[in-house]
């Protein structure tokens, strides 16, 4: 079962692809080889991976969390409010209790509102983004607080290559794809994904995994927002906005699709490092910030004359 | 037969959907270890009883006893719970999971530790074990979205066995299957029902029938008409006046003479059909018969301009055409009314006269605006004509009866002046009254001297309408039939592939 | 398939009536002073622009797509057409039509992945609206220079006899031409034979492909227009503004409107009602003197019980 989630052709292009952007950057860019960069690379990769898994969940189910942005606002706007300078270990916790709660709510709101009230997805997670927009805006009207690396230094130590967050990563990683490939929760999802109506006929209680999936999505995004304010160092109520877009993106090139149950959380993983690759190797080749808006979407449009999206069927 | 337990009773089952009353009032007894067919025309209410029965669709009226137990089965779910095991035309598998994880779909054996992972080495041991049963010797991790449809078949009914189920439901099972795949399977039915598991068996093959089941029972538009033991004092005839309520079929009175050559195809060559030689009189009714896959809605649709040609002519009036789009043939006066008609012909969500006047538009059009008043006065011509109920312009299309939205697909191409129809399968899902209005109609236009091209799945119908048959097989045209000399075993023996006189 | 009873093809517009109702009665407690024409009026006037992109999303969103992209068109409207005429009306003469291609162009993208590209709209607009967001933030370095011409000033600020904003009458002629597009021309009614069904729509005779092209093209062009006017709203261009609500928000009022993805239901009077919806509503969030944050709160959790509503009315 594992096997189908490492070996198909997203995740072996995928590969291919960040081999051969690593070699050419590497070859334009001394600064890029470096060490430390690639460290810090892994590391910036971590927020957005963790959105990229909490999206997978959603995609999976055949809809989409618009409100991954939100959410990550939101939580580095409680961050900058529970976090100062001389915070201990217990404000931190309180955040992370915060977190944790929040994300699970956003995605049980999510969840009822799409699987139990039969709204659609796009609509109604974005209307959910908004609100998550707001209550960031409510907590922090521009970037301020201030959250300094030693006080969350159990979640985010970094000293050259060893990169907590990382390791908090690859574990969570590894538990899904556990839990994708080996509960039935987990496929569980990827049949409901596959044919809601086979699904409901088996005798699998559908709206309960589709809210299922929400919340994991939300829970995901929201462990990525925590890590975010980690990287950040303090409450910003715009910035987890990128992310909404790019976790689309990151899933769909690892092979996700929108009409649901296919595509691996490999996969994904994979397109959202990619993506934080793109924006690193622009950088070190000095080319400016605002051509990643271009390059984004040429890689992504390269990836779809290859692959040949699938598109859902209302 | 000494007297048999009785494991299931279905009594007085009523169900409407909009403009149609589905299930009169209808009685069903299934008898332990016994295989009961049930037949009936398209349109009876056989599907709809099952669907009933197993959860799909929620009845008005009567009660279901299992086991001599009163039940109220709200949900699939609970069906299979009880040990009901229903097996649909349209396959519920889940395309992008493994045949292994479908077969075991919802009943995932998992282990006994403290995380309960799923076992895939049980998994694999239980769903090789009923796939064998069933006969299908295939790679358990292969995708279900790469298998054929017999294939496909097999595994849902591989789902079915899973659950080790008291009562087998099976509609129409045979229709994708070989002839060594029906016998792989009637031989299946055989053994479950020594071993305690009765099946209702769906067909419209009579000779399924007599040949697999223990009794039949048949209903008739929304009633059960009779339940008889299949033994030698029961006749094919005996069924069939029961299934239509005739002595005979419909018989088109005079066909039309033959003089001028509406239609000429030269070697009609697409990915599907090859080498296709026929030709179309003005007035005549050319009937298509063939197996299901023998390429007849491959040759409407090339006609059509909906399916790219390789090779062939196609001649209208004499003139070279080339059906490169619809557009194109729609201006030829072509018109093609689709088989499945919820799905490719009407637009469900709007109204009759947006579904009628799709391919008229531009005769309404001045300075570049549509007239609608205009419009509308000319569709209520052709509703009353095509006695379409209700016969309001407005109404969504999706409320109307099965009867009623094919006359609403044959005003639109009646509208749009056309003069080759191209019918594919009209009387699918119509019950016997609605059916024979159709005939009556495509009668009619005949006279006025529309010419058609037919294909039906009901050899009575084309038999009863055409005045010619021609039938298909494996892509080809193997005959071309008058209908002076057409008989049933004929045409079955064709569509076969029996090329012999 | 929903099976809707159309009695007419107003039905759909009762539950938006509905909530307008109440919105205005709401309005009418806590000031009664704004039900005043005059007031309403001004009310509608930032309506107006997002309920001028709004009629291209409906199309859109009839065929059963979405633009994401309107938004950043119009900022790009905005800044090209601040930049290139710095506050001369002379150079609108050539600027006008390249703006307009440009929308058309970008439509176009959309159109062209979402065809053949068989890409999901939501995705591809949103691709294509990271592009264009690229390319004005490279042209502006992430300075916007110059002024808006005083023509388009007039357009975004003037009053016609004094009393009637421009704006508005703007966009009232628009959505009318766009009311007469859809429901009485061939090309309005196969946008809805499209949006019903693509299977039978392509055995009609209708090339499905080039009218979700022509529709995407549509879209753009709003987008543009759009962004005339608000450049004659804010006179000036600039980077502040938010592009996605100006792609988010044209969509809530389509959809408040009662226009639905699914079945092609729905219709441009329902979104220029909705329009009116919106203005009464981010009207009522600014007479309730709610700060920016509370706004996005509101609007979010409005809009779903709106979409919920509606949802229950449909059943």
């Amino acid at each position: 079962m594992i096997r189908h989630f490492f070996v198909n052709r997203f995740v072996i292009s995928l590969v291919a692809v960040l081999l051969g952007m690593g070699i050419l950057t590497g070859a334009l860019s001394p600064a890029f080889r470096k060490p430390e960069n690639l460290g810090n690379l892994m590391s910036q990769a971590v927020p957005l991976c963790f959105a990229a898994l909490g999206q997978t969940f959603a995609l999976l189910v055949g809809g989409v969390d618009l409100s991954v942005g939100g959410l990550m606002s939101t939580i580095t706007a409680i961050g900058a409010h529970l976090i100062n300078a001389s915070s201990g270990t217990k404000e931190v916790l309180q955040w992370l209790i915060c977190s944790i709660i929040l994300s699970i709510l956003f995605g049980a709101v999510n969840g009822t509102l799409i699987a139990h009230l039969g709204l659609q997805p796009l609509i109604t997670t974005l209307c959910t983004g908004i609100v998550g927009q707001g209550i960031a805006l409510a907590l922090v009207r521009r970037p301020s607080g201030y959250i300094p690396r030693s006080v969350v230094k159990f979640l985010a130590y970094e000293k050259g290559l060893l990169r907590l967050p990382v390791i908090y990563l690859l574990i969570s990683f590894i538990l899904v794809l556990f839990y994708l490939g080996y509960t039935r929760p987990g496929r569980h999802i990827y049949a409901v994904g596959g044919n809601k109506r086979a699904a409901m006929v088996a005798g699998i209680p559908v709206s309960s995994v589709v809210m299922k999936a929400y919340i994991l999505a939300s829970l995901f995004s929201g462990i990525g927002g925590v890590f975010l304010t980690c990287r950040l160092g303090c409450g910003d109520p715009t910035v987890g906005n990128p992310f909404t877009l790019d976790s689309v993106i990151a899933v769909l090139l690892g092979g996700m699709s929108f009409a649901g149950g296919e595509g691996t959380p490999v996969g994904s993983m994979l397109g959202g490092l990619l993506l934080v690759v793109i924006g690193n190797a622009l950088n070190m080749v000095g080319i400016s910030p605002f051509y990643q808006y271009i390059v984004k979407g040429v890689i992504f449009l390269t990836a779809v004359a290859i692959h040949g999206r699938q598109r859902r069927h209302s | 037969m000494s007297k048999a337990n009785v494991v299931l009773q279905l009594r007085g089952i009523k169900k409407r959907f909009p403009g149609v009353q589905a299930l009169k009032g209808v009685d069903f007894d299934l008898y332990e270890n016994e295989i009961h067919a049930l037949v009936g025309e398209n349109g009876a209410g056989k599907t709809t009883l099952m669907n009933v029965l197993t959860g799909v669709t929620r009845k008005d009226a009567g009660e279901i006893l299992f086991k001599g137990k009163k039940i109220e089965i709200r949900h699939p779910s609970q069906a299979r719970a009880l040990g009901i095991a229903y097996v649909t035309q349209e396959l519920s598998l889940c395309e992008n999971l493994s045949v292994m994880e479908n077969v075991v779909l919802g009943m995932e054996p998992v282990s006994k530790r403290l995380v309960k992972t799923i076992a895939w080495g049980e998994v694999k041991r239980k769903a090789q074990d009923v796939l064998a049963k069933v006969g299908l010797k295939i790679d358990l991790q292969r995708r279900v979205r790469e298998l054929s449809l017999p294939d496909r078949y097999k595994v849902e009914l591989a789902k079915a066995l899973f659950i080790k189920p008291k009562v087998l439901i099976l509609d129409e099972p045979t229709v994708a299957f070989s002839a060594a795949d029906v016998q792989h399977l009637f031989n299946l039915l055989r053994l479950l029902r020594r071993e305690g598991c009765s099946t209702v068996f769906i067909t419209h093959h009579i000779e399924e029938v007599f040949e697999l089941a223990d009794r039949v029972s048949v209903l008739r538009d929304g009633c059960l008409v009779g339940t008889r033991k299949v033994d030698s004092s029961l006749t094919s005839g005996e069924l069939i006046k029961m299934m239509t309520g005739k002595e005979s079929f419909y018989t088109r009175s005079k066909g039309n003479k033959r003089d001028k050559e509406i239609l000429r195809v030269e070697g009609l060559t697409t990915k599907v059909i090859s080498d296709i030689n026929m030709n179309l009189f003005e007035g005549e009714i050319l009937g298509v018969a063939g197996l299901a896959g023998a390429g007849r809605t491959e040759l409407l649709e090339a006609l059509f301009g909906a399916r790219r040609i390789v090779k062939g002519k196609i001649y209208i009036n004499g003139k070279i055409v080339k059906p490169q789009s619809p557009s194109i043939m729609i201006k030829q006066k072509v018109c093609y009314v689709p088989e499945d008609r919820r799905k490719k012909g009407l637009f469900l969500s709007l109204s009759v006269s947006r579904n009628i006047g799709v391919l008229s538009m531009d005769q309404h059009v001045r300075y570049g605006l549509l007239l609608e008043r205009d419009e509308r006065r000319t569709i209520k011509q052709y509703i009353d004509q095509l006695r379409i109920v209700p016969p309001s312009l407005d109404r969504a299309v999706a409320l109307l009866s099965g009867g009623n939205q094919q006359k609403v697909l044959l005003a639109r191409a009646l509208k749009s002046g056309a003069k080759i129809l191209l019918l594919n399968d009209p009387t699918r899902g119509i019950d016997v009254g609605a059916k024979f209005e159709l005939y009556d109609f495509i009668h009619n236009l005949t006279q006025r001297g529309i010419s058609i091209i037919l294909v039906s799945s009901d050899l009575d119908e084309l038999l009863g309408l055409s005045d010619r048959i021609a039938v298909m097989y494996q892509g080809r045209m193997v005959a071309i039939l008058e209908r002076t000399e057409a008989t049933k075993e004929i045409v079955l023996r064709y569509m076969f592939g029996n090329t012999e006189k | 398939m929903r099976q809707v009873a159309r009695g007419s093809r107003f039905q759909p517009l009762f539950a938006p009536a509905m909530v307008l109702i109440v919105i205005a009665a709401l309005i009418a407690w806590v000031s009664p002073r704004s039900l005043h024409p005059l007031n309403l009026l001004q009310t509608l006037k930032s309506s107006s622009i997002y309920g001028i992109i709004a009629l291209g999303q409906t199309c859109v969103v009839l065929t059963g797509g979405v633009d994401l992209s309107t938004g950043p068109v119009a900022i790009l409207t905005l800044l090209l057409t601040s930049d290139l005429s710095r506050g001369h009306n002379g150079p609108l003469i050539w600027i006008i039509p390249l703006l307009l291609m440009l929308g058309a162009g970008f439509g176009l993208l959309n159109g062209i992945l979402i065809t053949l590209g068989n890409v999901e709209p939501m995705v591809a607009t949103l691709v294509t609206a990271s592009i264009v967001q690229g390319f004005y933030l490279i042209w502006t370095k992430g300075a916007p220079k110059g002024v808006i011409p005083p023509s388009l000033r007039l357009l975004g600020t003037g009053r016609i006899g004094g009393v009637f904003p421009a704006a508005i009458a703007f966009w009232l002629v628009l959505s009318l031409i766009f009311l007469c597009i859809l429901r009485k021309t061939r090309f309005g009614r196969c946008i809805y034979y499209v949006g019903s069904n693509p299977q039978s729509a392509s055995l009609s005779g209708i090339n499905q492909n080039v009218v979700v092209l022509i529709v995407y093209m549509i879209s753009g062009i709003c987008s543009v227009v759009a962004g005339f006017v608000l450049g004659g709203f804010i006179g000036i261009g600039t980077l502040q503004l938010d592009p996605m609500d100006y792609s988010f928000t044209p969509l809530i009022i389509t959809l408040l409107g009662g226009t639905d993805f699914v079945g092609a239901i729905g219709g441009i009077e329902g979104t220029m009602l909705g329009t009116v919806v919106m203005g009464f509503l981010l009207n009522l969030l600014t007479l309730f003197r709610v700060a920016t944050w509370a706004k996005y709160v509101l609007e979010g959790v409005l809009i779903v019980g709106i979409l919920l509503l509606f949802r229950i009315q449909r059943r």
